[in-house]
């Protein structure tokens, strides 16, 4: 994907929920999005999935490709039915992705009896196979139940397995975890590494949740209104943040493996995006803002060494600070 | 309790226990069953103090919180605000008992009526207790608690959905100081936030807490919240406290099996902890409170009941018979005021899990 | 899934610092209403017809009962000639009877409306906010009042009490009003139950038990401000609903009493006689009550909006 730019209209003027963004992610390989929420994480992923809504919704720049084919040309309805094959995606909230009146192996299987002529038994057979593949307990039985009468942590199991019952190459999971217990949290990140890993498919992970990101990514986007401030190998994106969002960020959230004063939080809130700052959008939240961050564009992106860039006119210093 | 006190005891709570009933039927209801929400939870909480409680759902924190609140009639057990009863108390009593427990919400979103101004919402502690604040002198006070809370007090004016979601959260704690809490009952306050938002409503909580002498009980499944803000934990599964000590004790010597499974699913924001970090994944899910497991709640999702039984060679089902008989209670562990509810606390240190 | 991530999006757009301040909600609420221009159409039609109501002198000198069988049946002669809408088969003028039916046909639907929605919402509020046996009685009334058919039932009482004496514009619409309002408050009371249910157990709600607000603060305050949109929005056409069934008691000879005029009974004398090539009989009444009940549609629509904080 390179230079999304996705913009809403709303009643009060063009919103843009992602600026310019540039990411990738190899088989077998996991890419982390982290932003808080406004920051154009969601929207970049249903502008991959094209299920943006338009209007109000409009990409207004940019391209993706998978393994080469451009997708932002085809027709609605072509693009769908690519990622359907290709792209597999998990929703936050569970109970409201999936439908209600149908079983569970109906849905399941929706997109194969549909595309791929499969008959009713071949999809019950399939369905089974999804749901051992998620480690449900009991599929045999559980394929023909209601979504209502599974549990929060076995629904996004099912999820999972609806994502994968078209073998996709790359899953995307949008805050998978979020609305689960911690043990169950445990479990998902679990299933899912280990999915990735027997099948060598690439895994793009928007999260908030700074700690899901150090244990499961190889790659780590950060981003902020809309755009990526910093993009880096998880090792060094958390041992030498190269920007101040980035840095200010870990420092601000409290951790269970050590006991600190007070935090050391960032003031202010993220931007409106009606009306995101001149110059650098973090520089009035930023400790390091000098002039140069507050006017004229936004700073450019940053190449820095072990393929690593960030967008900070101080991204050299910041990264050596640390 | 052991007397480890620094404070005196604002709150006490003495094996509280709330069930729902099960009631099934059209016309004439019948009781079916029972949903043991809160089973015979103790608690004690002193002035100054943060009490965090953890735990996931299920758990009956948040019922627990109901309870302290006033808002549910607990089924049996006591509760002792500064000594008294609670229960024995009059109407009248029971109004200025709500002056000194005081709740926060974890939804910022529908904890505010969208159809009062903030003035209105935080002024209308004084509406209902008229000695809070003399008549002419009630927008100041409004004022001047907004600005305790760090918002504008020229905001007064506006309706909360101008308002972030963190400023919001910040309107609610106004609203609850307002009648000057000495508790502050804390269910999930944080986690409906941003990230970045998260530790500005921390640290308020906290500053609040040393200007102001408040006692924190602070509900969370956020376990490094809780170890950042919490002086005392308490660690629920499934309407009972499994763990209970000083934030040391618990997260750090950590005496009960569940605590420790809780402990290490968080995931560290620390990609260099990966490898040698590995979290006990606990199999399936919280069961449902309508139906406790016998004996110990937690033996059936249990990673030590294994390993005990298979050291004790136990009747082949793999955990302890006692375990799945007896429910375990909260026993004294080496270090004082340190509690832990299971057979074999000892075991959780020596049977070291993720380091190997 | 996309809509919900705009909504997020918006929400975060808001800028507190720069948000409007200031003003009561309802002065808010009225300058939200004047920038919509069909609000303001809207608000003089219903002006309109409400000056028509009270002062039916000013738009005819004629007198609606004074009827002349020689003038039966006169087409439309437009507003130069004697009887502008022309007259019907007893010779009666229609603009004055269009200009004096107004008056017990709004006054009618003001009363009915008025006192369902403030019965329905008592109840509806008192059931849904402490249930037990206080739900019981009043929901299974719901049930009662909502099964008995009501043109038969006011058939029955209205026949039983017909030989009563009255006098003046309330007296001719009391019975028709009070019948109406007996099998009209339930539709309220079901939605205020259900709005309710969903409104009282929100955080709101019990921050506000939690600071020790009395029970009748908390459903006043609290929970029916939020609780009654939904009503507001079926008050409009409950209006319209009121004038149409008054039309068919008129039919039935049980509506407002004779000799005083309503638009009820001129829509019902009307479509006798449509069929015969005299449509105006039945287009000027008709015209009247769909314009009425158009303006407090729109104007039921706007005042929800205006005063739903949210949206402003």
């Amino acid at each position: 994907m390179t230079d999304l730019v996705v913009e809403f209209s709303t009643a009060d003027g063009v919103v843009r929920a992602v600026d310019g963004l540039t990411y990738s992610v190899d088989a077998g390989r996991t890419l982390a999005i982290v932003g808080e929420s406004g920051s154009g994480k969601s929207v970049s992923s249903l502008a991959v999935m094209g299920l943006l809504q338009s209007p109000p919704a409009r990409i207004a720049g940019g391209s993706i490709r998978f393994n080469g084919t451009e997708l932002l040309t085809m027709s609605r309805k072509q693009h769908r039915a690519y990622c359907g094959e290709h792209i597999g995606m998990v929703f936050q909230d569970a109970l409201a992705a999936l439908n209600p009146v149908y079983t569970v192996g109906w849905q399941l299987t929706e997109a194969l009896r549909a595309r791929h002529g499969f008959s009713r038994r071949q999809a019950r057979t399939r369905a089974i196979e999804l749901l051992d593949m998620v480690k449900v307990p009991a599929a045999r039985q559980r394929v023909s139940e209601y979504p209502h009468q599974f549990s929060g942590g076995m629904r996004q199991r099912v999820m999972i397995a609806m994502a994968l019952a078209m073998d996709p190459e790359v899953l995307i999971a949008d805050e998978p975890t979020t609305a689960l217990d911690v043990t169950v949290q445990a479990q998902i990140m679990t299933l899912l590494a280990e999915i990735q890993a027997e099948r060598q498919m690439g895994l793009i992970l928007i999260t908030h949740d700074l700690g899901v990101v150090a244990t499961v990514a190889d790659q780590v986007t950060v981003m902020y209104a809309g755009r990526a401030v910093e993009q880096a190998p998880v090792l060094e994106a958390y041992g030498s943040p190269a920007h101040p969002y980035t840095k200010a960020l870990l420092q601000s959230i409290p951790r269970l493996d050590r006991k600190g004063g007070e935090l050391e939080v960032i003031p202010g809130r993220p931007p409106d995006l009606l009306a995101v700052p001149a110059g650098c959008p973090f520089h009035p939240r930023c400790e390091r803002a000098e002039d140069v961050c507050r006017t004229g564009a936004p700073p450019p992106v940053v190449e820095l060494p072990g393929g690593r860039s960030a967008a900070c006119h101080f991204a050299q210093e910041v990264m050596t600070d640390a | 309790m052991p007397d480890g006190s620094e404070g005196d005891v604002l709150l006490q709570v003495d094996d509280l226990v709330k069930y729902y009933p099960v009631r099934r039927g059209v016309v004439f209801k019948r009781t079916v069953g029972q949903v043991r929400a809160v089973d015979g939870v103790s608690l004690t909480l002193r002035r100054g103090q943060t009490l965090g409680l953890v735990g996931e759902s299920g758990s009956g924190k948040s019922t627990l919180a109901k309870l302290l609140v006033g808002v549910e009639a607990p089924t049996s057990g006591r509760i002792l605000v500064e000594g008294v009863d609670v229960s024995g108390m009059k109407r009248a009593e029971r109004r200025r008992l709500r002056r000194t427990i005081q709740l926060i919400f974890q939804d910022p979103y529908t904890s505010l009526n969208p159809r009062m101004s903030v003035g209105e919402i935080v002024g209308e502690a004084f509406a209902i207790h008229p000695d809070a604040a003399p008549k002419g002198a009630r927008t100041k006070a409004v004022r001047e608690l907004l600005d305790l809370v760090g918002l504008n007090p020229d905001h007064l004016n506006r309706y909360p959905h101008q308002f972030s979601g963190g400023q919001r959260q910040r309107i609610g704690i106004a609203r609850a100081l307002a009648v000057k809490p000495r508790i502050l009952i804390c269910d999930e306050p944080v986690s409906a936030l941003d990230v970045s938002i998260q530790g500005q409503v921390i640290n308020l909580l906290e500053k609040l807490q040393d200007e102001l002498g408040l006692a924190y009980l602070f509900i969370a499944h956020d376990l490094s919240v809780v170890r950042h803000i919490a002086d005392q934990v308490a660690v629920m599964y499934l309407g009972r406290t499994a763990e209970t000590g000083t934030d040391v004790q618990v997260f750090e010597q950590t005496r009960h099996p569940y605590s420790r499974a809780l402990m290490s699913a968080v995931p560290l924001p620390d990609p260099t902890l990966r490898d040698t970090r590995r979290p006990i994944v606990l199999e399936g899910e919280v069961p449902s409170p309508a139906a406790p497991p016998s004996g110990c709640r937690f033996h059936t999702r249990c990673w030590l009941a294994p390993i005990v039984a298979g050291r004790e060679g136990g009747d082949g089902t793999g955990v302890p018979s006692v375990c799945s008989t007896v429910q375990p209670e909260l026993e004294q562990q080496e270090a004082s005021g340190h509690l832990a509810a299971c057979h074999f606390a000892a075991d959780v240190t020596s049977e070291a899990v993720g380091h190997d | 899934m996309s809509d919900q991530t705009v909504q997020v999006l918006i929400t975060e757009e808001q800028n507190p610092e720069e948000g409007r301040g200031g003003g009561s909600i309802w002065g808010d609420a009225f300058r939200t209403l004047r920038r919509r221009p069909e609000v303001i159409i809207a608000a003089l039609v219903a002006l309109f017809f409400l000056v028509v109501a009270l002062f039916p002198k000013l738009f005819t000198s004629q007198d609606p009962q004074h009827c002349d069988i020689a003038d039966s049946g006169i087409p439309p002669q437009g507003f130069g000639g004697a009887h502008p809408f022309g007259t019907d088969i007893t010779g009666c003028d229609m603009l004055a009877g269009v200009v004096y039916g107004a008056r017990p046909s709004l006054l009618l639907a003001f009363i009915v409306v008025g006192l369902s929605v403030l019965i329905g919402v008592t109840l509806g509020t008192l059931a849904g906010f402490y249930l037990g046996w206080v739900d019981t009685i009043i929901s299974r009334a719901v049930e009662v009042f909502l099964v008995i058919p009501l043109l038969l039932a006011a058939l029955l009482l209205l026949s039983l009490f017909h030989g009563a004496e009255t006098s003046g514009v309330l007296g001719s619409i009391l019975q028709p009003a009070l019948v109406l309002t007996l099998f009209g408050w339930m539709g309220y009371t079901r939605y205020v139950r259900a709005n309710v249910l969903e409104t009282k157990n929100l955080d709101y709600v019990v921050a506000a038990r939690v600071l020790g607000a009395s029970d009748l603060r908390i459903m006043v305050r609290h929970v029916l401000p939020n609780a009654i949109g939904t009503v507001t929005a079926l008050v409009p056409t409950a209006i319209a609903g009121v004038i149409g069934t008054e039309a068919v008691l008129a039919f039935l000879g049980i509506g407002v009493r004779p000799p005083a005029v309503s638009w009820g009974i001129l829509i019902s004398n009307g479509s006798e006689r449509f069929a015969a090539g005299s449509q105006y009989l039945l287009l000027f009444p008709l015209g009247c009550l769909v314009l009425t009940v158009l303006a407090f549609v729109i104007l039921g629509d706007a005042l929800r909006d205006a005063l739903d904080p949210k949206l402003k």
